[in-house]
């Protein structure tokens, strides 16, 4: 199949304005990978999904694909096939003819182009509706042809743009596993654009978080890597803010103790918390910010609870079944966010009691003040 | 929308209905108005408004159709006679006072076995002399031979005077004032005052061309403006609006000038031409290509990209995905586009010249030049030329009136 | 890609066979567009570059692409839109009106074929058949005589036809004795059919340079060319001539010069100074700001276009605003659920839209027919009768002679054409009226009222605006309807100097200055009131734009 190379990519969509959509952006994507561009809207995920597939031109650095640079080859020539947001069927064109319709512009033979389709309906279900029209297909049949159309290409790289989207969530989840599925049988390249963290978890071997570009930023790819390794070593707040759900809850606080293996911080509401990182960076006084995931925190009287105590009153509480939320006002906490607990079972709080949880200090994440990421020393393990 | 409704619901809808009644009436007045009018005698108002079936004539739809209409004109004071010959055969003898020609006029003979060959529709001709003088006393003067030979010869003799254009011929018919008897009838032929067929010919044929025309030119135009960046084209567009707001009245002798300048070079698109009509028509495209820009702006810009990854190229992307979309748009376009150019007056009546080369609109103003006042004629071209563009219109009038509204609300 | 490339860079048949096309596109426009210079035309030649020029680089540069799509339609604008617009405002700035139809050259061509009775006198001629149906021409003069070198068969239809298109026919004269000519003589009575094709004869005579020309049903006589073309910079009579057009009268030796002021020629002294009769036919020139200028001193001008102005406005004001109210109404009756046979009444209320204007205003002319027409038959047979009751005698109205019925017809006509597209444009913006606002307004207990004026007007007010400005352009400029129906009378009596009338809009004043004979087509000022129509609708049209752009930003 096929590397994807991009090397100092940058969008701008209006040259009269010096509002770029993307800067640096450098990936470097090997065969059979399947990789996952998450960000928030806005962020040029499927501007820069678009690039690769030819849709936009690229204002500057380079595309490769499998070591040729294709920056000004037109999309049907990258040899790479594309599942939209919206599916983007013919309307007017049967199942069939929507899967043939790539192969009949190139004059393939019309026994391949049977052959090929066939087959592409065979791996996806599809056999029992070439003949109709997209309008009388159910949503996941619709995301069905869209990929189906790709497959009957044979393309090296494998572009989909936020294709669960438009699907209700039952159906999501399946399709996800049958795209896991796919990228498994097909073994081929695949670039995924998401907004959905989980699907990125889930899916991706490696993935690429993307933020908005600020002003003065250098680029705006916050980090590319394994899922896992974006949930435990994120490379700064935004990424360790994006992934993970609930989100991570960051409280205000600066350096008490720098240690070589862990450090201490005094909270903005006065309470120490000790956390298991190398602060060596920094220095007693920095402002820093510590960072703790909803699903790590747990009872005051845990034995695990060996980073400390946070005291919040309750605002709400929120009892899932098998998940109990609790969400909290600190004064540590940035103002407007509350401080989330996940716990696996239910608590006996009501909204408006004093409450605290106890942090262990293994689960603890800490940034400068520009967001930057002081390194974990102890990755905490769930018992 | 099911809210319940105060009790007085039905006094309302009462009243609405005698009010749309009545604006009803008050509207289709004229239209009924023309149809009467077209199946009335004559070409003035009088007598009965609605036409009673004993004096309702389809003279004017006849010339309306291009074939001429035969009036008989009663001789008055014609007396018929019979001259038998000496081989056996007969001779017509007609007199009247009162006619100059008539004073004596005398047939050749003919045989009466040829009237059993003879109908209404193909009468035999015999020659007819006037100022001949006969022997009084060769006359049969026996009235109820006169009268047998009158039965007979109704309608399907014609006693011909003078040759070709010039040709004049009578015919023996029933007098009705008079009940049984006979009398002498002149023929007019009155031919079609105007070419109303050939007009509206002229008329389906510029406006189909053109609106086919129209139609290739602001799909493509509105796809560039749609779907492609390039600079300039907010201008152009804006541009367009205002310009085809500017009425081409006001600048029909630099347009004359134009097409006469044109066809010294391309005769077939210079004055007098349908060709150089029809390229006149292709400067008032904006407002289509607004309309159409709309409707290609609601369909999903994926679905070229899809067919981009597909290997399409642009043009294929337009003519295999986008063009079969747009159909519905396209068909309100053209019937657009068909109706304006039907009935488009200032520019055909300034480039077309020759009578036989005018569109109906601007040749059936003819028919109510005060000199010549034709409006029995022209009730019957009238609805004959109206009906056709009427029905279609209505027929498509659900598509139309979303298409002008959605042109209307977007462009 | 590479491959694609190395393709491109080879001049393969196709390219080749694509260059050749257009090179001769390129080659017959130039060609053309020289001839047309050549002739004297700048517009056109300029018109046909631009296009031409520009039509080849779009589908030459493949940089181009997207222009190509835009081009075709953007070309027809310009040639058939903005060219004659921009035509029309070149014509306000010159004097161009039936009299004044050529240019300066073609006006002193004309004056160049004039001619006049010169010395070598009158000759009296005879014509005689010869035996074999041609013609022998005799001249005598004194004891000369002369007759044609070949005798001609005078009833030829080539000759005939040749002098009918006005061409002359050269012929030369052989010295002879009276008494040769053979033949019958035609008698006069014959003569007169050949006169036209004699006309066209110019006569040689023998071993001189004077050329003889029918001068009376009787004579030949010698002619000479009036007058003489003078070269610029030529010094005649002490005169310096600074005229290409310049003239010289050879009968009276005079000046006879071009007033580029008045379109006319003129005889001038010897400074050049222009006097007496002006001399048909006028040519263009041009005049500067005076067919404006027309309008501000020109009492029988001014007076009418204000008086039409007026008209003009109010007539598309109360129709906007009229068929609107109609339309309006009838949209929200149709629209009303509880209402059976809405599809009825809408099919039947939108037949005036379908039937072609054009007939359904003929129509009207004729029901509204003074002396004929059913309308005031109606009137007449149904007022008659209720006026008599009262002592009163009703007389037919003049819907054609007066001016105000004549305009309450004209805007009776165009309310019943024009409401049902109003029609169509509420019943689709009503529709778009979520229905929720209403029942929230039943909760809170309006009525169909309270509806109308505090929901559906302001709602449909952003949305319909720019569609009232065009429909007041529209009729602003709905020169079919008058000229259809009346046009344009009755006739102000006091405008003496162009033709105007009661029910005249902007447009139609316009076009009958242009194109209505009787007081002369002048198309200089027809273009003027053009060129101020422009920039009224122009403003219009901005405003709708404007319009357009906000209600589409707030929907």
């Amino acid at each position: 199949m096929a590397d994807v190379l991009l090397s100092k990519v940058r969008k701008n969509y209006n040259p009269a304005i010096l509002k770029d959509t993307l800067r640096n952006i450098n990936l470097d994507i090997k065969d059979g990978d399947f990789i996952v561009f998450v960000g928030p809207s806005g962020c040029g995920k499927s501007t820069l999904l678009r690039m690769i597939a030819g849709l936009e031109d690229i204002t500057d650095g380079d595309l490769m694909i499998n070591g040729t640079r294709v920056n000004d080859v037109p999309p049907s020539k990258r040899n790479i096939g594309m599942v939209f947001q919206s599916y983007a069927l013919y309307p007017h064109m049967t199942v069939f003819d929507n899967m043939a319709f790539g192969l009949k512009l190139q004059h393939v033979d019309k026994k391949v182009i049977l052959e090929r389709v066939v087959k592409a309906a065979d791996i996806l279900g599809l056999e029992a509706f070439l003949e109709r029209k997209p309008k009388a297909l159910s949503g996941g049949q619709r995301q069905r042809v869209a990929i189906g159309r790709c497959i009957v290409q044979h393309p090296s790289v494998f572009l989909f743009d936020e294709p669960l989207s438009n699907l209700d969530a039952a159906l999501r989840v399946k399709m996800r596993l049958e795209i896991a599925k796919l990228h498994q049988e097909l073994n081929a390249t695949i670039i995924y654009v998401t907004h959905d963290q989980v699907e990125a978890m889930t899916l991706a071997d490696k993935i690429c978080v993307l933020s908005p570009l600020k002003t003065n930023a250098e680029s705006n790819l916050e980090q590319f890597g394994a899922p896992l390794e974006l949930y435990n070593h994120p490379v700064n707040l935004f990424v360790a803010g994006f992934i993970g759900s609930p989100k991570m809850n960051f409280l205000k606080g600066e350096l008490t103790k720098v240690e070589d293996d862990y450090c201490e911080v005094k909270l903005i509401t006065g309470e120490r918390i000790k956390a298991c990182i190398n602060a060596s960076r920094g220095s007693v006084g920095d402002k820093v910010i510590l960072g703790v995931r909803p699903e790590h925190i747990v009872k005051a009287d845990s034995p695990v609870a060996d980073g400390g105590h946070v005291t919040g009153k309750v605002v709400v509480t929120e009892n899932l079944g098998a998940e109990f939320f609790v969400y909290m006002e600190s004064g540590a906490s940035e103002v407007g966010s509350d401080f989330t607990v996940k716990s696996d079972s239910e608590l006996d709080i009501n909204s408006g009691d004093e409450f605290t949880v106890g942090i262990p200090s293994s689960a603890c994440y800490l940034f400068d003040e520009n967001g930057i990421a002081f390194p974990r020393t102890q990755v905490y393990k769930r018992s | 929308m099911a809210i319940v409704q105060p009790k007085n619901l039905i006094f309302r809808k009462g009243l609405a209905h005698v009010f749309l009644l009545a604006f009803l009436c008050l509207i289709m007045f004229p239209l009924l108005m023309i149809v009467a009018i077209s199946f009335r005698q004559g070409n003035f108002s009088v007598g009965d408004i609605i036409p009673r079936a004993s004096t309702s004539t389809l003279d004017h739809w006849r010339l309306a159709l291009g074939f001429d209409v035969r009036k008989l004109i009663r001789v008055s004071g014609a007396t018929v006679d019979i001259v038998p010959t000496m081989d056996g055969n007969t001779k017509l003898y007609v007199h009247t006072d009162e006619d100059a020609s008539f004073r004596n006029f005398v047939t050749e003979p003919f045989s009466t076995n040829d009237l059993e060959k003879a109908t209404e529709d193909a009468p035999i001709s015999i020659i007819g002399n006037p100022q001949r003088s006969v022997d009084e006393d060769s006359l049969l003067n026996d009235a109820k031979a006169v009268h047998d030979m009158c039965v007979a010869t109704a309608n399907k003799v014609a006693l011909t005077v003078g040759e070709g254009a010039e040709q004049l011929r009578y015919f023996i018919d029933k007098n009705d004032a008079e009940g049984t008897s006979y009398g002498v009838y002149k023929e007019n032929i009155i031919p079609p005052p105007f070419p109303v067929l050939l007009w509206l010919w002229n008329s389906v044929k510029v406006a189909f061309i053109t609106a086919f025309l129209i139609i290739c030119l602001s799909t493509t135009s509105a796809y560039a403006f749609a779907r492609m960046k390039f600079a300039g084209k907010t201008v152009i567009l804006n541009g367009m609006l205002i310009f085809q707001m500017f009425p081409a009245v006001l600048a029909l002798v630099a347009i004359y000038a134009l097409f006469d300048k044109i066809g010294e070079y391309i005769p077939w698109l210079g004055l007098n031409t349908h060709g150089g009509l029809i390229l006149s028509y292709m400067g008032g495209i904006a407002l289509h290509i607004w309309t159409i820009k709309g409707y290609f702006e609601t369909i999903d810009s994926s679905l070229e990209e899809a067919a981009a990854i597909d290997g399409a190229t642009p043009w294929q992307a337009f003519r295999l995905i986008l063009l079969p979309l747009s159909v519905p748009i396209l068909a309100v376009v053209f019937i657009l586009a068909f109706i304006g150019t039907i009935t488009e007056v200032p520019v055909a009546s300034v480039l077309l010249l020759d009578m036989n080369e005018l569109t109906l609109a601007v040749g059936s103003q003819q028919y109510l030049y005060p000199q010549n006042y034709l409006w029995g004629d022209f009730a019957a071209a009238a609805v004959l030329s109206g009906l056709p563009i009427t029905i279609v219109f209505l027929l498509a009038q659900r598509w139309l009136v979303g298409g002008l509204t959605a042109g209307g609300v977007k462009g | 890609m590479e491959l694609s490339s190395v393709q491109n860079a080879k001049l393969s048949p196709k390219v080749l066979l694509k260059w050749a096309i257009v090179a001769l596109i390129v080659l017959v426009n130039l060609y053309a567009d020289v001839m047309m210079y050549m002739n004297g035309d700048i517009a056109y030649p300029i018109l046909d570059l631009v296009l031409v020029g520009v039509g080849v680089y779009v589908f030459m540069n493949k940089k181009m692409y997207a222009q190509r799509y835009a081009f075709p339609s953007v070309a027809g604008m310009t040639a058939f839109i903005i060219f004659p617009l921009v035509y029309t405002l070149w014509i306000s700035f010159t004097n161009y009106s039936g009299a004044h139809v050529m240019t300066v050259e073609a006006a002193m061509n004309y004056h160049l074929q004039k001619t006049y009775k010169s010395e070598g006198g009158d000759y009296a001629y005879k014509v005689f058949t010869t035996d074999n149906g041609e013609h022998e021409l005799l001249l005598t003069q004194g004891d000369k005589a002369f007759k044609l070198e070949q005798a001609v068969n005078l009833n030829d239809p080539k000759l005939l036809a040749k002098a009918q298109e006005g061409k002359l026919i050269d012929a030369n004269l052989v010295a002879t004795n009276p008494s040769d000519v053979k033949g019958k003589l035609v008698p006069m009575k014959q003569l007169m059919s050949l006169k036209n094709v004699l006309k066209s004869y110019v006569l040689h005579l023998p071993d001189s340079s004077i050329k003889l020309s029918m001068s009376g049903l009787r004579q030949f006589s010698a002619q000479s060319e009036k007058y003489k073309r003078l070269q610029q910079g030529e010094v005649v009579d002490g005169y310096e001539v600074d005229s290409k057009y310049a003239l010289w009268d050879n009968e009276t030796k005079q000046l006879f010069l071009p007033n580029m002021e008045t379109g006319f020629y003129q005889y001038a002294d010897n400074k050049g100074v222009l006097h007496g009769e002006e001399y048909a036919p006028g040519f263009k020139v041009n005049i500067g700001f005076k067919n404006y200028i027309k309008f501000l001193s020109n009492e029988s001008i001014r007076m009418p276009f204000l008086q039409i102005f007026v008209w003009t406005v109010c007539f598309s004001a109360i129709t906007v605003f009229g068929t609107l109210a109609i339309g309006l109404v009838l949209a929200c009756l149709v629209q009303w659920e509880f209402l059976r046979f809405r599809g009825v009444y809408r099919v039947f209320l939108i037949l005036p839209y379908a039937v072609p204007s054009f007939i359904s205003i003929l129509v009207f002319k004729g029901l509204f027919n003074q002396n004929f027409g059913e309308l005031n038959m109606f009137l007449n047979t149904i007022m008659g009768p209720i006026y008599g009751a009262f002592g009163l005698e009703w007389s037919s109205i003049e819907w054609f002679t007066s001016p105000w019925p004549a305009r309450a017809m004209i805007l009776m006509v165009n309310a019943w054409l024009g409401y049902p597209y109003m029609m169509i444009l509420c019943m689709g913006l009503l529709k778009s009226i979520p229905d929720d606002l209403y029942e929230a307004t039943a909760i809170e207990g309006a009525t169909p009222w309270i509806n109308l004026r505090h929901i559906t007007l302001p709602l449909l007010i952003k949305p319909l605006a720019p569609l009232l400005i065009a429909s007041f352009a529209f009729n602003f400029n709905n020169f079919v309807l008058i000229q259809l129906l009346t046009g344009g009378g009755p006739d102000i009596i006091e405008a003496t100097q162009a033709p105007a009338g009661y029910t005249d809009l902007l447009v139609s004043f316009t076009y009958r200055i242009a194109f209505e004979g009787g007081k002369g087509n002048d198309y200089g000022l027809a273009a003027a009131v053009a060129a101020m129509i422009f920039v009224m609708v122009g403003l219009l049209s901005l405003v709708q734009l404007r319009l357009t752009k906000n209600s589409q930003m707030q929907g």
